[in-house]
């Protein structure tokens, strides 16, 4: 039965509005959160809840209608059907509305718990940085052109740049803060270069697909917006933020944002023969990040390089496989993510008033904070009945039909994620164990909604149990594990070897990961103790930092120099000197010139009045006088002569 | 009417100049000191200071009724045309054809914009100087009157009458106003703009006669009036289009910062005030290329086809030396100084690409980041006054003479400065990604190589911002910032519509594109 507002429904303007008032909300948090901080976030959670239940009423329209999505594309820079224009889009479909539940599910938990906390003055930017994270996540799975997907990477660095900035007095933290910021906006300006090469390419042939330079740009800039290596430099570094801040807002909600840019840009990747390297490029990145990770002994450090190797992998597994392998990874491990981060920042906070307990429930506490992380683990890895579960499954099952070697980089990956992930567990419970014996209380009914979180996700959103295909919740994105490891269910039966390499790894991950934390003993520790300086090199994020330090400062010696050669010498001093040498010895010639010229004429004039002169004077002396009279008379004479002679 | 607007936009500035000088009384000092019968007391005049708040009164009331006339202008202008518009034309000197035509197109109207929305912020930034006041808000009218003149301009003698005319005030107001070496900073800016207008003057002479009949109107020049003629010099034949293009790129190179001849502007953005550092930087970066696009594309279009790839190259050489170089830099002016010069590089490559894209992208670049190194230069011009120091990295580690932790004390400023660096840098969402995804578009149309050299000196601008931003604004305060206070109203009154402008060129570019795209397509038409 359809709705009767499906046909506003099929438009645009409700994800856009929902978005922009998000938008709206989120900007009124950021401005008044200071002087209102618990009122300032009220605006932020309710568009939030506004934007989840506009999503699933999309979702339940769709389930309703037999098209599979709504798409809307319109001119942004220049008119939508030029060649050259670029263009904003957005798609109403299976995936966006799924992931968008997902993402604003996150989202309201977190600000119920945020806001739930008391006498905190950061709220209100909080909670603007989670509305701007949202918005990015909605923007960037619902975007089908390049250009929605940036401003959605926009908004998630935003975000992170938001929450990052509580801390920005300290020089640490207002370090981390713009180090991240430099990151997130060079990743974007790639993605931008290279989207531009594709618009140029095929505003001349519509038909063909870009090759070179273009989709390349366009890969690099989304995949380093997710954190890979060699960024991990950043990772390794102390900060003053939160696990919130630090693991979910700057970190889990910039993969989920790339991974949609990713997903929605695909088309653009595999035509230009680019998903192999994806693939590849993924696997080298996680097992980097997951192997620095090791190397830790903060838990958050740890944390933050596990949540890039999960990462990588998800990317790589779309490389190699498909969406519908990488998303359920990634989705996963941003929930495990953010399921850490609550019961960290829950477990730190001290609670007012000491409470009494006795020593049983005190380690009654630190068993349960430690149990409720490496469940977490558990279901990041792809333990059963988790979302993540399908997702390893039929990576494992298609690599090795794939190829041996891709079939062995993928499991060597899943490996070093999960006992990562699991080592990461142990850190984080045993980091705690004298905080929680104050806040034990705050630990365990904070445990409550996490189990939740990652139970929830596993049971109900691929319908393990359920098995529900006609409602809300029918998962047609995340597969369900159960369909594909049973031979009577629905969906593709999987090898039994697979099924069997899959838990061995993530048993044997587990047990590495005890032998490596918690049992005190393990070759990892005398590895370190026996290598320090690779130690230090793995777990400074491989250098990595020094060496772009090392180009900046290259940068910067060459730019002084040029403006030392050019701007000092050249403009400032020879320049000037040359040209005013040049101008003055120019005068001094012509000056030259004219006194020579001017000395000559009054030469010349001199010499012709001297002898004028002097002839007259001469006509006045006595002798001259005579001669001149003799010659006169002479002549007179002749003359005289000739004439009468004549006659 | 409104064709007469446009006079009175120009009009304007100049009567308020004259105006603003007499305005409001003088009193002897002898009576404002209370001496009235001393024999000894100076009995020169001074000015009230009554008289000094009634005569900036009318000084920004005059820029804000050209810039109210600019804007209303382009708000009334129809899209989709491509001649000009609003033509206003009466003869003048009609011996020699000269005549006193005004238009706005498609590619004035964004300078026009950029230029109505500085002006007025400029007048109202230098409201608090002390001495000379009327003599600084003067200049910056005769400035705007003919930096607009050069824009609007359709008859070429008019147009080198104002755009020669724009290169006197800037002498007195670096040379008056200045800082330690403001002498050599002035006398370098003038020297250069005289040999560039002596050159760009002898271009204007080869246009006109090697036109038949001679005339300087640019629309019959532009309907092939020197196309072909040529003459012989020492037995080679010289086109008189590539001679005229040769000199009037070499008279616009010399008042606009190219490397390498940008030494005097890098001098002036270091000594000059903040103001007139942003009056410089709308000339270079706005003015001087829409009349090298405009005169390269109507009157020399065979010569500007032939030597399209030299002014990319000089385009991308501008665009990574001002990265490298500014990576380098320890000042905020001179950090801008070279930001702008990679910005008219990255303009260039637009221009020199000759595709829709490139163009568009460049006037579209002209305003969007003029408008963001105007809300940075008046910033800089901001901290400058309160903390005598614009240093933000000290060879040393002595932090009493850098700056730090701004944005504690002025979380505004800081808001201001954030959305000026993300437009200069092209992030989505603010006006500078417009200009520069354009500009990108059309850069790889040219050649590949183009855009990767964009994109290492977008990188590396950056991250040349951003820790500079990380340095002024956050950590901990200095013993200069300890005390600094947030923006005031009236900062606040000309920086907030900066920055409302900048997001929403950037949100919502298709009015002003609507009105470009089909002047630059119509210049674009004879290389198609």
């Amino acid at each position: 039965m359809k709705s009767d507002l499906s046909p506003l429904l099929h438009s645009p303007e409700p994800l856009a509005l929902g978005i922009l008032f998000l938008g709206f909300a989120s900007l009124l948090a950021f401005f008044f959160g200071r002087r209102i901080p618990t009122l300032a976030s009220v605006p932020v959670l309710i568009a939030s809840v506004g934007l989840l239940v506009l999503l699933g009423w999309l979702g339940y329209d769709l389930s309703l209608e037999d098209q599979s999505s709504f798409d809307w594309i319109s001119g942004w820079i220049l008119p939508r059907r030029q060649g050259l224009a670029i263009r904003f889009g957005m798609s109403v479909d299976v995936l966006g509305v799924s992931s968008g539940i997902a993402a604003a599910t996150l989202a309201v938990l977190l600000q119920v718990y945020v806001w739930a906390r008391q006498r905190w003055t950061g709220v209100g930017r909080f909670a603007s940085a989670i509305g701007f994270s949202l918005m990015g996540s909605v923007l960037a799975w619902s975007g089908i052109t390049p250009w929605a997907s940036f401003l959605g990477m926009v908004f998630a660095a935003l975000g992170g740049v938001i929450a990052l900035g509580g801390h920005w007095r300290d020089p640490e933290g207002a370090e981390f803060m713009m180090s991240f910021g430099i990151e997130r906006i060079s990743a974007i300006l790639l993605a931008v270069l290279g989207a531009g090469a594709i618009t140029h390419i095929q505003s001349l042939t519509p038909a063909v697909a870009a090759k070179g330079l273009g989709p390349i740009l366009l890969l690099a800039g989304i995949f380093v917006f997710a954190q890979p290596f060699p960024l991990l430099g950043r990772l390794t570094r102390h900060a003053p933020s939160g696990p919130l801040t630090r693991i979910y807002i700057a970190q889990a909600a910039p993969l989920w944002v790339s991974l949609g840019a990713l997903i929605r840009n695909e088309s653009l990747i595999r035509a230009a023969g680019l998903e192999t390297a994806l693939g590849w490029i993924g696997s080298l990145a996680a097992i980097l990040a997951a192997t620095s990770s090791f190397f830790q002994n903060n838990w958050m450090n740890a944390a933050s390089l596990w949540l890039s190797a999960i990462g990588m992998v998800s990317f790589a597994s779309l490389g190699f496989v498909g969406a519908h392998v990488a998303v359920p990874i990634c989705l996963t491990a941003v929930t495990v993510s953010l399921g850490w981060a609550l019961l960290a920042d829950g477990a730190a906070k001290k609670v007012d008033c000491a409470i009494e307990k006795s020593s049983k429930s005190t380690k009654n506490g630190s068993n349960w904070l430690l149990s409720v992380a490496l469940l977490g683990a558990f279901s990041s890895a792809g333990g059963l009945l988790f979302a993540s579960a399908g997702g390893f499954v039929a990576l494992y099952a298609e690599s090795m039909q794939q190829s041996p070697a891709r079939a062995a980089v993928v499991l060597l990956c899943s490996f070093l994620v999960s006992a990562c992930g699991a080592r990461v567990a142990w850190q984080l419970g045993t980091a705690f164990k004298h905080e929680s014996e104050k806040s034990f209380i705050q630990g365990r009914w904070l445990s409550i909604p996490v189990l939740v979180i990652f139970v929830g996700f596993g049971v109900f959103w691929n319908g393990t149990l359920t098995g529900l295909d006609a409602s809300i919740f029918s998962d047609r994105v995340l597969g369900s594990v159960l369909e594909r490891i049973s031979p009577n269910g629905r969906g593709d039966s999987v090898n039994t070897l697979v099924i069997g390499v899959h838990f061995a790894l993530l048993l044997t991950s587990i047990l590495i990961a005890w032998w490596n934390g918690a049992s005190g003993i393990g070759p990892f520790r005398k590895f370190v103790a026996y290598a320090p300086r690779l130690s230090a090199f793995v777990s400074g994020g491989y250098g990595t930092e020094r060496a772009f330090a090392g180009l900046a400062d290259a940068f910067r010696f060459v730019g002084r120099h040029l403006q030392t050669w050019i701007d000092e010498k050249f403009s400032n001093t020879w320049a000037p000197y040359v040209l005013n040498r040049g101008v003055q010895s120019a005068g001094r010639a012509f000056g030259k010139v004219d006194r020579a010229l001017s000395n000559l004429i009054a030469r010349v004039a001199y010499a012709l009045s001297t002898a004028a002169t002097g002839a007259v004077q001469s006509a006045h002396t006595g002798n001259l006088q005579w001669y001149v009279t003799f010659a006169i008379g002479a002549g007179i004479s002749l003359l005289i002569h000739f004439l009468v002679s004549q006659q | 009417m409104v064709q007469h607007l446009i006079t009175f936009m120009l009009a304007t500035p100049v009567l308020g100049a004259i105006l603003q000088t007499v305005i409001g009384g003088q009193v002897p000092a002898s009576s404002r000191d209370g001496e009235t019968n001393s024999p000894s007391a100076d009995v020169s005049a001074k000015p009230s200071r009554l008289g000094e708040g009634s005569a900036s009164w009318a000084a920004l009331s005059a820029s804000l009724a050209s810039a109210i006339c600019g804007v209303v202008l382009v708000a009334s202008m129809h899209p989709k045309v491509a001649e000009p518009q609003i033509v206003e034309s009466l003869p003048w000197i009609g011996s020699y054809a000269i005549s006193y035509e005004l238009g706005l197109d498609g590619l004035s109207a964004p300078v026009v914009i950029l230029i109505s929305l500085v002006f007025p912020l400029l007048i109202a930034a230098e409201w608090t100087r002390g001495a000379g006041r009327r003599g600084i808000h003067g200049l910056l009218l005769i400035l705007q009157a003919s930096l607009l003149g050069a824009v609007c301009a359709q008859d070429l003698f008019l147009l080198f009458f104002f755009w020669s005319m724009s290169a006197l005030p800037f002498y007195f107001l670096i040379g008056i106003w200045g800082g330690a070496d403001r002498e050599s900073a002035a006398f370098r800016s003038i020297v250069t703009a005289a040999l560039g207008n002596a050159l760009f003057f002898g271009a204007l002479l080869v246009v006109y006669y090697s036109a038949e009949p001679n005339t300087f109107s640019l629309r019959l020049l532009a309907q092939g009036g020197i196309r072909g003629a040529g003459f012989e010099i020492l037995g080679y034949n010289v086109s008189t289009s590539d001679l005229a293009f040769f000199l009037m790129t070499s008279g616009l190179i010399l008042r606009a910062p190219i490397w390498p001849f940008h030494g005097w502007f890098t001098k002036v953005a270091v000594e000059a005030p903040a103001t007139v550092l942003v009056a410089s930087v709308v000339t270079v970066l706005a003015v001087a290329p829409s009349i090298f696009m405009r005169l390269s594309t109507q009157l020399f279009p065979e010569t500007l086809g032939k030597v399209a790839s030299a002014v990319v190259v000089v385009g991308v050489v501008n665009l990574l030396v001002g990265g490298v170089c500014a990576v380098a830099q320890r000042g905020l002016r001179s950090l801008l100084a070279f930001v702008a010069l990679g910005e008219l590089g990255l303009l260039l490559m637009g221009v020199g690409s000759l595709s829709q894209a490139g163009f568009v992208g460049a006037v579209y670049q002209q305003l969007v980041v003029g408008l963001a190194l105007a809300a940075l230069g008046l910033l800089v011009g901001v901290i400058s006054e309160r903390t005598r120091s614009e240093l933000f990295t000290a060879d040393t580690e002595s932090k009493d003479s850098t700056l730090g932790g701004v944005a504690l004390g002025a979380p505004g400023a800081a808001l201001v400065a954030a959305i000026a660096s993300a437009s200069i840098l092209g992030v989505p969402g603010v006006g500078g990604f417009v200009s520069h995804a354009l500009l990108v578009i059309g850069g790889y149309s040219f050649h590949p190589f183009v855009v990767i050299a964009a994109g290492g000196a977008l990188l590396l601008g950056t991250y040349t911002i951003l820790n500079m931003y990380r340095r002024v604004f956050l950590g901990q305060t200095t013993a200069l910032t300890a005390a600094f206070e947030d923006l005031r109203p009236r900062e606040k009154l000309y920086l907030i519509p900066v920055v409302i402008a900048l997001v929403g060129f950037g949100v919502y570019p298709k009015p002003l594109l609507d009105l470009v795209r089909p002047t630059v397509l119509a210049m674009l038409s004879s290389f198609n």
